[in-house]
């Protein structure tokens, strides 16, 4: 797909627009939607201006693989429509960009990866087709960790994405695209899936707020599979109010995946208002021993007080004795589920194909050796071997018995409790190469966020503060679909506090 | 734990990956690593657990008297528009007479 920029439209073209809405244009969603409607601007003059914003910004940060193409100035052009007669959606042209690894009909989607360099899928995924419907403007595809494999996007096939905040550090992943380009007010929004982390993981580092909604809350058709039993589509958002809207639009039942839930959508903003009295917050002490930097627990600590001052129990005694487990749980699970997964990728249907080989096998070992990297090979043959005769017993069937305890110990937690609170992650962004050589590192990133998918809660990241000019995140746990328990608490709390509203300086 | 470099030759012939030889140095490395970590796992006791089987509870519903349960997880047998000939076959590499083409099964 090429960009828009290629094809002529050039961003001078656009200098008499962006003199009109230059200081709007870094603006959350709710601050457009109230501008169309006084006129100020349309949504194809935002489209046009940060359609300009975002390429030029991906110079720096490469949070995009591809840009739009004119289906999107199409799409701009029948939102403005639609303002005008006076629509009152609160998401019609707004802006947003979409991890690569959700299906969008016509545009190529790539998962990252060199296997689906030239893939054009025939549909949309159902989460992109709501999007279209609800009046979003699609601006561009993000970049991610090869088959959302990675905690730090350094696995993607297109390059590496850099933290807005410092260019010389990762921006968490595998959903790093989507969690820089909001960070840098290049979209107000944008859709990230997280598996082990990452939606919240990238959100924490970047400065954003990111969501993993309840397993089931939100449709995988159309989606990439990369772990079928852990995978959730989730939002990005920089406040409370946007993040609500944005999962108003994607959740829900849905017939392509019989794994999505039944269970009624509520208003997400139900809850706004409620504040944090009477709430009872948990901590889990057993997880915050060891490894979690120093800076990042007095921060933590210090939002944990902001509650507290509020109205909000804070109980420390919950425990979830078996949380340590989570880490070979979940590394053993989701590659295990992987190897299945990306089996369908043989060279023969769609994808890379080598041209060379003495028969139909010899093609698809080189077609998988030739176009997976080295994450997506690593996780391959871990899962393969720990699937393989005489270890499965010993491996995955353990694990799903340990994911078992782990579910009984957070449902005991969280009859005591409404919710759980840990840091995001247990370091801010560190620098590009620094974990690479080192997979048991790397994968530590994700200890605080892998639990929930292992037991399938719903889960969001906001910004909590700053350690030397690095933003970390506060992580809730809820209920299952307590999604709006979980917004509402943010919400809360962004009242009170101005961590979320700040941004990186410009390049 | 210790896995062998014939191990790891044998799981990605399993796995139909193509490794270079210094790739396979490398993944016998860091599955020996990797695996060594799995064993913490036998610290949990799990002899009175059922593995999960599905993560929030909800059973995948086959039965077709079970349809009109509440949590329905299969749909209404109605006809519905497939995906044309050229759509299906519009990712495939290699193309002829309306078939994908592959090199033989057999030597």
């Amino acid at each position: 797909m090429d960009s828009l920029e290629s094809k002529g439209f050039s961003t001078n073209e656009y200098t008499g627009i962006r003199m009109t809405i230059d200081s709007d244009i870094g603006g959350t969603a709710a601050q457009h939607a109230v501008n169309f409607r006084s006129n100020k601007y349309t949504p194809t003059d935002l489209f046009k201006t940060l359609n300009a914003k975002v390429i030029s910004q991906n110079k720096n940060l490469n949070a995009f693989i591809s840009f739009a193409d004119e289906a999107a100035l199409a799409a701009a052009e029948n939102a403005t429509q639609r303002i005008k007669s006076g629509e009152n959606g609160p998401l019609i042209g707004i802006p947003i960009a979409v991890k690569d690894l959700l299906n969008t009909a016509g545009q190529r989607t790539t998962a990252g990866s060199k296997m689906l360099e030239h893939f054009i899928p025939v549909e949309d995924s159902t989460v992109v087709q709501k999007l279209k419907d609800a009046g979003l403007v699609i601006v561009g595809k993000t970049n991610l960790d090869e088959f959302a494999m990675g905690s730090s996007n350094e696995y993607s096939a297109y390059g590496q994405v850099h933290n807005p905040w410092d260019l010389s550090r990762v921006p968490g992943g595998s959903s790093g695209g989507s969690a820089a380009t909001v960070a840098a007010r290049g979209v107000p929004l944008s859709i990230g899936t997280d598996t082990g982390g990452s939606i919240r993981q990238p959100a924490a580092l970047c400065g954003v707020m990111g969501l993993k909604p309840t397993y089931g809350r939100v449709s995988r058709f159309g989606v990439v599979a990369f772990a079928s039993s852990l995978d959730q589509v989730g939002p990005f958002s920089r406040d409370a109010n946007d993040m609500a809207d944005l999962l108003q639009v994607i959740a829900g039942h849905d017939d392509k995946d019989s794994t999505s839930s039944h269970e009624p959508v509520p208003n997400f903003k139900s809850t706004f208002g409620q504040g944090f009295d009477g709430v009872k917050i948990g901590i889990p002490s057993e997880l915050l021993q060891e490894g979690v930097e120093d800076n990042i627990l007095e921060l933590f600590e210090q939002a944990i007080s902001e509650f507290q001052a509020r109205g909000a129990i804070i109980n420390r005694d919950i425990s979830i004795p078996s949380i340590k487990a989570a880490l070979p749980v979940y590394y053993l699970l989701a590659p295990s589920e992987a190897s299945a997964n990306l089996a369908r990728y043989d060279g023969v249907k769609y994808g890379f194909s080598a041209l060379d080989g003495k028969n139909a096998e010899e093609v698809m070992s080189a077609s998988r050796g030739i176009a997976f990297g080295p994450e997506v090979k690593r996780r391959i043959m871990i899962g393969t071997y720990a699937l393989s005769a005489g270890y499965y017993d010993a491996y995955y069937l353990k694990a799903q018995k340990v994911r078992t305890v782990i579910q009984e110990e957070f449902n005991t937690a969280l009859n005591e409790v409404d919710t759980i609170f840990t840091p995001t992650t247990p370091t801010t962004a560190f620098e590009i190469g620094s974990k690479i050589n080192n997979p048991i590192e790397m994968y530590l990133n994700d200890l605080f966020t892998l639990p929930a998918n292992i037991v399938g809660l719903p889960a969001l990241s906001t910004p909590c503060g700053f350690s030397e000019g690095l933003p970390i995140g506060l992580q809730m746990i809820g209920k299952a679909f307590g999604e709006a328990d979980l917004i509402g608490y943010a919400h809360a709390y962004q009242s009170v506090t101005e961590w979320h509203k700040s941004a990186p300086t410009d390049e | 734990m210790k896995i062998s470099k014939e191990d790891v030759i044998h799981v990605a012939e399993l796995a139909r990956v193509q490794l270079s030889d210094a790739e396979a140095i490398r993944l016998q490395a860091d599955l020996s690593l990797i695996f060594g970590h799995f064993e913490s796992l036998n610290e949990v006791d799990t002899s009175e657990v059922n593995p999960t089987l599905h993560v929030s509870g909800e059973e995948i519903t086959l039965a077709r008297e079970d349809l009109e349960k509440s949590h329905q997880n299969l749909r209404k047998d109605k006809i519905q528009t497939p995906l044309s000939p050229n759509q299906v076959l519009q990712n495939a590499p290699r193309i002829e007479d309306g078939f994908i083409r592959i090199k033989g099964v057999l030597d």
